[in-house]
């Protein structure tokens, strides 16, 4: 299904900066989540930089796992976090974490905004689209456009009120904390503090 | 006024996001930079498609 669209160039020149770093937050963060990382994704991770605040300490810590740790041993451990054997050791879908099941009501209403907004999900794509990583996808795209056109404030408000706030935090927060965990756990951190800082962002925004 | 309480709105919320230093974190994997400003137009509309939520925001991110 593709929704009718006058231009596909993604412009990425026009928006906010604050924006493109959101985006680019969202992008991130769906690039670790989704699947086990390429060589060179965690390369890339290995060259961040981070400051001294709680969200730059997160990224440091994650560049010096990626440097330190063996790609094949972030590999197994995103396997252990997310896979297991029957299934891993959390769980990253909204219908999980607000009734306990997968499958659920949540991922009908997801499926619903989805239609309205003219995203698809992808044929080889076997995960329900209601994992954290499909959702973050959704919310960079929505940021920058790449849905046909670009997505108020109002309107992103919305869509993360409505699929993430109830539960990623929650989310992101187990991942910090999980037992198999290492390279894995600042990656919660980040993801926690960044939600926080989206749901602020929000509510400062007058558009919850 | 309606569009000044919006706009001081904005202004603030983007304020905060400034102040959050989300840059810190995933510059590495920019997409916004000026340097791949240059790969957009490689974008093509066979390519860039919104059926797939697994996308060529990827390819811009150069993962």
């Amino acid at each position: 299904m593709e929704k009718g669209h006058s231009d596909n160039t993604l412009r990425i020149d026009s928006l906010d900066d604050e924006d493109i770093l959101r985006a680019n937050m969202y992008v991130f963060l769906a690039g670790l989540l989704r699947a086990e990382p390429s060589d060179e994704l965690v390369q890339s991770v290995a060259e961040l930089a981070g400051d001294d605040t709680p969200l730059g300490k997160a990224s440091a810590t994650l560049a010096y796992l990626a440097q330190e740790m063996s790609v094949a041993n972030i590999r197994s451990e995103y396997v252990d976090v997310f896979i297991g054997v029957g299934r891993g050791e959390l769980l990253p879908y909204c219908s999980y974490y607000l009734t306990g099941f997968l499958n659920e009501k949540p991922l009908a209403n997801l499926r619903q905004d989805m239609s309205r907004i003219g995203i698809a999900r992808a044929d080889n794509v076997k995960d329900p689209e209601d994992h954290i990583a499909s959702l973050c996808d959704m919310m960079a795209g929505l940021i920058t456009g790449k849905f046909g056109r670009s997505f108020s404030v109002a309107e992103q408000a919305s869509f993360f009120n409505k699929h993430l706030a109830s539960w990623a935090g929650l989310f992101f927060a187990d991942l910090e904390a999980a037992k198999s965990a290492v390279f894995y756990a600042p990656v919660g951190t980040m993801g926690r503090i960044f939600m926080d800082i989206e749901s602020q962002a929000f509510s400062m925004s007058g558009s919850e | 006024m309606e569009t000044k309480k919006t706009e001081v709105e904005q202004a603030g919320r983007r304020d905060f996001l400034k102040l959050s230093a989300l840059g810190a974190a995933a510059g590495a994997v920019a997409v916004g930079s000026t340097a791949h400003a240059s790969e957009k137009s490689e974008v093509s509309s066979g390519d860039y498609q919104e059926t797939e939520h697994v996308k060529s925001f990827y390819q811009l991110a150069r993962f």
